[in-house]
């Protein structure tokens, strides 16, 4: 067990639709457009607004003034000359305001934003997010950088361009087992369920079968694995049938056959 | 002894091939790192702007913070390896270049030197373990705490082949490796008349785990990074205390 960090002050936890933020690649630089609405919190003008943006290769942690919170709403346009993978960079929003005793503290925040894709067709803009791995020596894997369920897929011998933009064979063959992989990660950890991205996860869980509070419910690897992975495979192979997988793959080799044969 | 290379990069095939070397760690895994260094197949040597290659001293460096300041006559700002501080298979490349030294010269077992974690000489993708690099850690440590680096010494005065648990805590969560909250560590941990880390430091209490714990809890509702250090020195609660009054001590004598 991690020690639970608690939030004894009331910080507000803004939400995912208050806070907006895009990025486009331009010319080699890294674009970011960040918008937030927050007047209905009715916080002090006079508070301030801090971005922190973490995620590429390096160690580097960059953190923006973004000036006082005045009405509430805002726009700020950052450009970067180097992120290495902007689709796994997670941004905090903090609003903070210094006590009389001279202490900062953080009223409001938005955490683990991730920065929708400018460039990319809508499917980059799905909760499960696909990101090229220079690295991976097999064609794909779910990993869970950030706590944020991940589908690495190879850039080797351009994997990633033919398998997601090219192969209308990818997503079927593959996304069943990505879902009952991701299950069972969310299952056995110890996670911040609150997260947006989570907990969208959590309603797509539940809406193909799973028992509500299933997987928020302290499970441990060892004594519970045989319940979650039937629940797993339960919610996968829902999925597979709600969108067809099956048929969809038999009809793609059909066609392929077809196509081949003249 | 100092070894001047051309600096190479691996290919894909070339990181792949030393991933397997370090994960099946044969007898003579020098030698099998040796053969794919120059490796035309297997590596791509670096040109600087005049077209020349890149030349690099690999040289043995028993502490950290001397191996960052060595690394950024090449990483650093404007200099000829700037713009590549984000390529993993250069840090590779690197880390297989550096191998055989740390391995001679450090007086340790070629057990110990290779550690268990391949994350000590495979630049890791997960945010959680990149730090572990034994080239690119203390360099990332020593550039992102400019014009400073001395306020990172938290990070940067144990050796290069056994980086420690302080490492680890503070290395580990980026918000704690940078600015006055890692300045503060350094305060704590590391004594700067002798110039090494406190003896007694990982233990119990107010050890590197109750500091990441401490901070871990703060984080949530203050935003400490906007505090400068002696703010934050009179903020740690009393089971660091016998860190921050030497600590204390040592700032009124103008030590830190």
């Amino acid at each position: 067990m991690t020690a639970q960090s608690m939030n004894y002050t009331g910080r507000i936890d803004i939400e995912l639709n208050e806070v907006s933020a895009t990025y486009r690649e331009d010319n080699g630089k890294c674009v970011l457009t960040i918008n937030w609405l927050l007047g209905h919190y009715n916080l002090n003008k006079t508070c301030q607004l801090y971005l922190s943006l973490e995620g590429d290769q390096t160690s580097e942690a960059r953190r923006f003034d973004l000036g006082s919170l005045g009405d509430g709403q805002g726009e700020r346009v950052l450009t970067f000359a180097q992120i290495r993978n902007p689709e796994l960079v997670k941004l905090r929003l903090k609003v903070v305001e210094t006590n009389l005793d001279g202490i900062p503290l953080i009223k409001a925040q938005g955490d683990k934003i991730s920065p929708v894709n400018l460039n990319a067709d809508n499917r980059s803009r799905s909760f499960l997010k696909m990101v090229s791995s220079p690295d991976l020596t097999v064609p794909w894997r779910v990993e869970f950088p950030n706590d944020e369920p991940t589908l690495m897929i190879s850039e080797r011998e351009e994997l990633f361009q033919k398998l997601r933009n090219k192969s209308q064979l990818f997503e079927p063959l593959v996304l069943a087992d990505v879902v009952r992989q991701v299950f069972v990660w969310m299952a056995t950890s110890e996670l911040a369920y609150s997260d947006e991205i989570l907990k969208q996860w959590v309603l797509f869980f539940e809406r193909l079968l799973c028992p509500q509070g299933f997987i928020q419910k302290e499970h441990s690897y060892e004594d519970d694995y045989e319940d979650v992975m039937e629940m797993a495979n339960v919610v996968s192979e829902e999925f597979a049938k709600k969108y067809e997988f099956n048929q969809s793959i038999s009809s793609i080799i059909d066609a392929e056959e077809q196509s081949r044969n003249g | 002894m100092v070894k001047t290379r051309d600096v190479r990069r691996f290919n894909s095939k070339g990181r792949d091939a030393f991933v397997t070397i370090v994960r099946s760690k044969p007898s003579n895994i020098l030698d099998e790192v040796d053969k794919i260094l120059n490796d035309p197949t297997l590596t791509e040597l670096i040109l600087g702007p005049d077209g020349k290659p890149i030349q690099i001293e690999v040289v043995y460096i028993e502490r950290r913070f001397e191996l960052a300041q060595h690394l950024s006559k090449w990483f650093g700002q404007g200099n000829s390896l700037s713009s590549l501080t984000g390529d993993t298979y250069l840090w590779d490349w690197l880390s297989a270049a550096w191998m055989r030294t740390l391995v001679e010269s450090s007086g340790q077992s070629l057990e110990k030197v290779l550690g268990k974690q391949q994350d000590r000489w495979v630049l890791s993708n997960t945010l959680l373990y990149y730090h572990r690099h034994l080239l690119s850690g203390p360099f990332f440590a020593y550039e992102t705490n400019l014009p400073n680096p001395k306020n990172a010494m938290c990070m940067l005065a144990s050796s290069v082949i056994a980086p420690g648990e302080l490492v680890e805590r503070v290395a580990g969560k980026r918000s704690m490796s940078i600015g006055s909250v890692c300045h503060l560590a350094t305060l704590l941990y590391f004594d700067p008349v002798l110039g090494e880390l406190r003896e007694g430091h990982t233990s119990a209490p107010g050890n590197p785990k109750a500091f990441s714990y401490y901070f871990s809890q703060l984080d949530v509702n203050v935003d400490y990074l906007a505090m400068d250090v002696d703010a934050l020195l009179g903020l740690v609660p009393s089971n660091f205390k016998r860190w921050v009054d030497k600590a204390k001590d040592e700032r009124a004598k103008g030590l830190s």
